[in-house]
């Protein structure tokens, strides 16, 4: 009897999975003399195409989940799995490779080389799948003319508006082909008028299929997103994004 | 014996490898079925960015690779200048010492002498002779003779001083040239004309400083006329302290044994020449006993030159050396410098996909190509200094190709030492400063 409740071992990596994405009690806690909780035991599923708004106040936990999402940081309790392959039986290399190939990033600062195009800065990522570089150049084209910046490939960042310095990361994001794009506050540094045209550019992204996962504090934005995750002191609660 | 605590630890590290390998395998193994690749990033993108990053700001690459400008440069300049020394001291070494072979006579007491008062003719015909003439301090060496302005009287004051007998010959071979008058000639040694040459010494102690009034020396009680004052003899500097007489007055002066003896030909040769006219002197002297006459041959200078060249060329070598060390330790601050300035560009280099071996690879082949920079720019400095030492000193430039090749090479070498360190901190950059900034 007491073999038969013995836990069945684990395949290493299964691949039932019909999520995009799937947290599985996963936690973050940062060791120290009082250690930091910053991502309570969480279990989250994400569908390829769904749009997702993360709110919270500074410091909840929104750029730890992100992270973790993104591959960027293991979670340090439970399980995460992308597309039915347990990350954290991956090695530091097969979780760039996974990362690079499956997530796109947009950060509220942009982070474009400065003295780079942008059309170089569009194809930094393509310069780690081993591309050749007309195809490479030719995939940060397609990406630039896609957010509405094919006239400014040979532009340099500084003479870049906000709006168009965050699309050209969009652009780098979109260039690499991902499955999911993970935005952390990307209209945060850009005024009314360029965050209404990045927010229209996400929502056409996300209605081609791409998955979203936006942190946000503009609420009419999360208002757009098909599912909200609020964070409170590290704990994820899902509510609905109107009716919140 | 190896002790128990350390085989467990390699036993350990060992495990801890194969886990890791196999971790990679199972990983590659299940990415590649959901259809990802690993990241890869080919040598030429490596060196792109790499030739990005180094021009886009070329000052400050100018600036890191000074160390290794200055070390190549050192190196560069220190091993050609040294060569090109070596060059000139041989040069010199050979047109004033290699150059030049002695006769004597093997008996010095013998009676009659074997170096007759004609015996440097013979040597003028021999193919690679310059010069050849007869020279030597009549008396034994250090002889002292009194010379005054006058009869030797008493209360008059006389000077002690050598005397030098010397063919026409002699004084040409020696190098002699006059501050006033003329040397005597062959006419009037074979005339056995009492005139004689002062060094420019002795002419200052007898107080006579031209020869306008034709002055009169005496060496004992025999006058003897100056024709000339020496002011320099490159081969034979002490006849300046003295007076030289031609060999056919010397008889009057050292007597007829005295003049005999310690007879010298100075033979100044072409260079290359004088191990052979050392051999064929004796016969051409005196055919008949070639074995009386006794030949000093310089010795062969290749050797010296090598020792000479030798000890230079290590000294500055390890001076290059240390410098070479100022350069890596100076690539590696500012490379160091460079990672933790772009930390944020490192971080989103891995989130796009970058592995910490390209990041690794990035930051080392920007150190190499740095170094290498360094290097072209050293061995240009290096070339200049030489070039312009050489032209100012009046030397031959030596430059080896080969060197010239190879110190940009160093430089690279330079620079891949300085980049491990740098690239080994940029790989362990996480990902997540690139979102936190």
């Amino acid at each position: 009897m007491r073999r038969e409740a013995r836990p069945q071992p684990r395949a290493p990596f299964p691949r039932d999975s019909y999520w995009e994405m799937e947290l599985d009690q996963a936690a973050v806690t940062y060791p120290g003399a009082v250690p930091v909780r910053a991502l309570r035991p969480v279990s989250l599923q994400f569908a390829a195409g769904e749009t997702v708004a993360v709110a919270g106040r500074s410091g909840s936990g929104k750029s730890t989940l992100l992270n973790v999402l993104g591959l960027l940081d293991r979670p340090t309790g439970g399980r995460y799995q992308v597309r039915g392959v347990d990350t954290s039986l991956l090695s530091e290399s097969g979780l760039t490779a996974l990362r690079g190939r499956e997530f796109g990033f947009v950060f509220q600062s942009f982070h474009l080389l400065p003295d780079r195009t942008a059309a170089e800065n569009a194809e930094l990522g393509l310069v780690y799948r081993g591309m050749g570089a007309l195809e490479r150049r030719a995939a940060a084209c397609l990406a630039l003319e896609r957010v509405g910046l094919g006239h400014r490939l040979s532009a340099m960042p500084g003479t870049l508006s906000g709006g168009e310095q965050q699309r050209v990361a969009i652009a780098r994001a979109l260039a690499q082909q991902p499955r999911v794009l993970l935005c952390d506050e990307p209209t945060g540094n850009l005024d009314r008028k360029n965050a209404e045209l990045v927010t229209n550019l996400l929502r056409g992204l996300a209605a081609e299929g791409l998955t979203v996962i936006m942190v946000t504090h503009d609420l009419e934005i999360a208002a757009g997103m098909l599912r909200f995750l609020d964070i409170d002191d590290g704990l994820v609660t899902e509510r609905d994004p109107v009716n919140r | 014996m190896i002790r128990p605590g350390v085989a467990r630890r390699a036993g350990s590290r060992r495990r801890g490898l194969l886990v890791r390998l196999e971790r990679r395998r199972a990983s590659a193994a299940a990415l590649a079925e959901i259809g990802v690749e690993p990241s890869r990033l080919t040598a030429a993108d490596a060196a792109r960015e790499a030739l990005v990053a180094v021009t886009r700001s070329p000052l400050r690459t100018v600036l890191t690779s000074v160390g290794t400008v200055l070390a190549v440069g050192t190196a560069i300049a220190t091993i050609g200048l040294s060569n090109s020394a070596a060059g000139a001291v041989s040069g010199t070494f050979d047109a004033l010492r290699a150059t030049i072979v002695t006769f004597s006579d093997g008996n010095r007491f013998r009676l009659p002498p074997d170096l007759t008062d004609t015996a440097e003719k013979p040597l003028d015909r021999l193919n690679g002779v310059v010069r050849a003439g007869l020279i030597w301090p009549l008396g034994n060496q250090g002889r002292l003779y009194q010379i005054g302005r006058t009869q030797p009287q008493p209360g008059q004051p006389q000077i002690g001083l050598p005397i030098t007998a010397a063919s026409a010959g002699g004084l040409a071979t020696i190098g002699a040239a006059v501050s006033a008058g003329r040397l005597y000639d062959a006419g009037m040694d074979h005339r056995g004309a009492q005139v004689a040459l002062l060094g420019a010494t002795a002419a200052r102690q007898l107080g006579i400083t031209g020869v306008g009034e034709s002055p009169v020396i005496f060496i004992g009680p025999t006058p003897f006329t100056v024709v000339g004052i020496v002011r320099r003899a490159p081969l034979d500097p002490g006849v300046l302290l003295g007076v030289i007489v031609p060999p056919g007055a010397a008889g009057v002066v050292a007597g007829r044994f005295g003049v005999g003896i310690g007879r010298q030909i100075i033979v100044r040769t072409v260079p290359g020449a004088a191990q052979l006219i050392g051999r064929q002197g004796p016969f051409a002297i005196d055919p008949l006993h070639p074995g009386a006459i006794a030949a000093s041959v310089p010795e062969d200078p290749s050797a010296l030159r090598q020792s000479v060249n030798s000890s230079l060329t290590s000294l500055l070598l390890a001076i290059a050396l240390i410098a070479l060390g100022v350069g890596v330790i100076a690539i590696a601050n500012t490379t160091l410098l460079s990672v933790l300035q772009r930390r944020a560009e490192i971080g989103l280099r891995r989130s796009v996909g970058a592995a910490p071996r390209h990041i690794a690879v990035m930051v080392v082949c920007e150190a190499v190509l740095t170094g290498a920079i360094g290097g072209l720019m050293g061995t240009s400095v290096g070339v200049l200094i030489i070039s312009a030492v050489c032209a100012s000193r009046g030397w031959s430039p030596v430059l080896d190709l080969r060197l010239l090749l190879a110190a940009p090479a160093v430089g690279a070498l330079a620079g891949l030492l300085a980049g491990l360190y740098p690239a080994w901190r940029a790989s362990r950059v996480s990902p997540i400063s690139a979102l936190q900034r």
